[in-house]
């Protein structure tokens, strides 16, 4: 009974201290405590605490310790704290609205990552190359994807010696790892930048430059950063759509087959010119007939029109004016 | 008995009469009511099937342009033969088929690629309303300048190469397939 007594008086003096949860922050009474006060939030508020009652009068009895975590709170620190949900919404009691607005950002990334699981931006791949252990603190800063100031200057060209003591540390984003793995004959590093390197193991020497960010869609690699989203022109969108087994993506003029599992470009299906457009001149480079034999009696040149095809579609042009007036039929 | 007859054959004139007005059209756009009889075989399955472009064949596959020529879309394909991948500088073709340089090998290989169908007689009859020049936008964003020389057609590519074009067209259900006897640099 006495035990009760004294839970019961416990968490009564925990709920009469409000202001000390409002200047502690994310602690909300707890002293600020960074995980453990978002404990108290899952498990019911002060069920928690009142669990532990000689620490709840520990902290009662030293308030000067709360006054430290006043200072603490103010610091940004809660957006990279362990729990992150859970500090939004002390934060949110705490601080008003302001506050928020971290944890609300962390939450909406995770969901982002979630979304884009195999293609991470060039953000994304910085980030990683930072929070890496090998990175120093002062290179993270310069948020620059932890590259060291002469290195960022130099990237290497294939035959270029790599000195291995400077690569060590260069370690591949985890999503290519998979793909670039270290055999006897090669290595591969990764200069942060978006340029991987293949280095030969007895010459030190880059044998190949697999550039993998920016606007570079190699068969057998991953497709760049930025097509997570189903983007094909909408004329091939019933020949070339997902599925569980293949994705499709446009970029370059071309539209690539993508293994939904890895992310690698499998093959490429379609090249487009993207030259031809309704109301435009018609460009330089289609002087040749080029229909398909099947269409070749339908479309004929004459003096009136022309007919070239491009694109998935035949396109009529004016004979004098040499403007493409329609669209007159699509093959795809 | 012989009504249906007679109608069949006036029909059969008449179609006739109208192809030779289309062909006077056609006559200056090169033949463009072809005759010729497409193989039902894709561009891509020809190519591995041909003893000359066994390079290209393999340089198909490893961009995975493969299934390019092997789809529906209409492509032509201005095809090197082995023996204009043996002209390359030394090292050239072997270099090409290295993994690290698809990237090289899809631009190059799409430089000898261009929208839809055209054939032999195309190429002849633009370059004829053209007097004696045509140009041919491929898929790589290049633009090939056709010439004749004697009875053949020159192909002058955007990197200062140029390539001849040798033997018979083939046209293939998705397109056409001309061999040439160069490799067409890009820029």
């Amino acid at each position: 009974m006495t035990r009760y007594i004294l839970l019961a008086g416990a968490a009564a003096l925990t709920l009469s201290i409000p202001a000390a949860a409002e200047k502690g922050g994310k602690g909300e009474g707890k002293g600020g405590g960074k995980p453990a006060a978002a404990q108290v939030d899952r498990h019911g508020g002060g069920h928690g605490r009142a669990a532990k009652p000689d620490k709840s009068q520990h902290r009662a009895a030293k308030p000067d310790k709360s006054d430290r975590h006043v200072a603490r709170a103010d610091r940004p620190v809660d957006r990279v704290s362990g729990d992150r949900g859970r500090s939004g919404k002390v934060d949110r009691r705490a601080h008003g609205q302001a506050a928020v607005r971290g944890p609300d950002r962390i939450d909406d990334r995770r969901l982002s990552d979630r979304r884009r699981d195999w293609s991470p931006s060039r953000g994304d791949v910085q980030r990683i190359a930072a929070w890496d252990r090998n990175c120093p603190p002062g290179l993270a800063k310069k948020h620059n994807g932890c590259m060291p100031p002469g290195l960022a200057k130099n990237r290497f060209g294939v035959g270029d010696r790599v000195d291995r003591t400077i690569y060590s540390s260069y370690r591949l984003p985890a999503g290519y790892q998979s793909l670039y793995y270290d055999t006897q004959a090669y290595y591969y590093r990764y200069d942060n930048a978006g340029n991987l390197y293949r280095v030969d193991s007895r010459s030190n020497m880059v044998s190949g430059l697999i550039p993998l960010l920016g606007s570079s869609f190699v068969v057998g690699q991953r497709i760049p950063a930025g097509f997570a989203s189903y983007n094909v022109p909408v004329q091939y969108r019933d020949t070339y759509y997902d599925s569980n087994d293949s994705w499709y993506r446009y970029g370059d003029d071309a539209i690539y087959q993508v293994n939904p599992q890895s992310g690698t470009i499998e093959s490429i299906v379609a090249l487009l010119t993207g030259d031809l457009s309704v109301g435009q001149p018609l460009p330089a480079g289609y002087d040749v007939y080029n229909l398909p034999l099947d269409y070749r009696d339908d479309y004929v040149d004459d003096q009136d029109y022309m007919y070239r095809y491009a694109d998935g579609g035949i396109y009529q042009v004016d004979a004098k004016t040499q403007i493409i007036k329609a669209i007159v039929e699509m093959l795809v | 008995m012989k009504k249906p007859l007679t109608i069949l054959l006036v029909c059969l004139a008449l179609t006739a009469c109208e192809r030779e007005a289309g062909g006077n059209e056609a006559a200056n756009a090169g033949a463009q009511a072809s005759d010729a009889k497409p193989a039902k075989e894709k561009i891509g399955a020809a190519l591995a099937d041909s003893a000359d472009h066994r390079t290209l064949s393999q340089a198909l596959e490893i961009s995975g342009l493969e299934a390019t020529l092997s789809a529906d879309q209409p492509y032509t394909l201005f095809a090197p033969t082995d023996a204009a991948f043996a002209k390359l500088p030394s090292g050239g073709a072997p270099n090409l088929l290295r993994p690290e340089n698809k990237a090289q090998l899809v631009d190059l290989l799409r430089g000898h690629i261009v929208p839809g169908l055209v054939t032999a007689s195309d190429l002849a009859g633009a370059i004829e309303r053209g007097k004696g020049e045509a140009k041919l936008a491929t898929v790589s964003g290049s633009t090939l300048v056709l010439t004749r020389d004697g009875g053949s057609t020159l192909l002058a590519g955007p990197g200062g190469s140029s390539a001849r074009v040798v033997g018979d067209e083939r046209l293939q259900s998705n397109g056409a397939i001309h061999a040439v006897d160069g490799v067409l640099l890009p820029k």
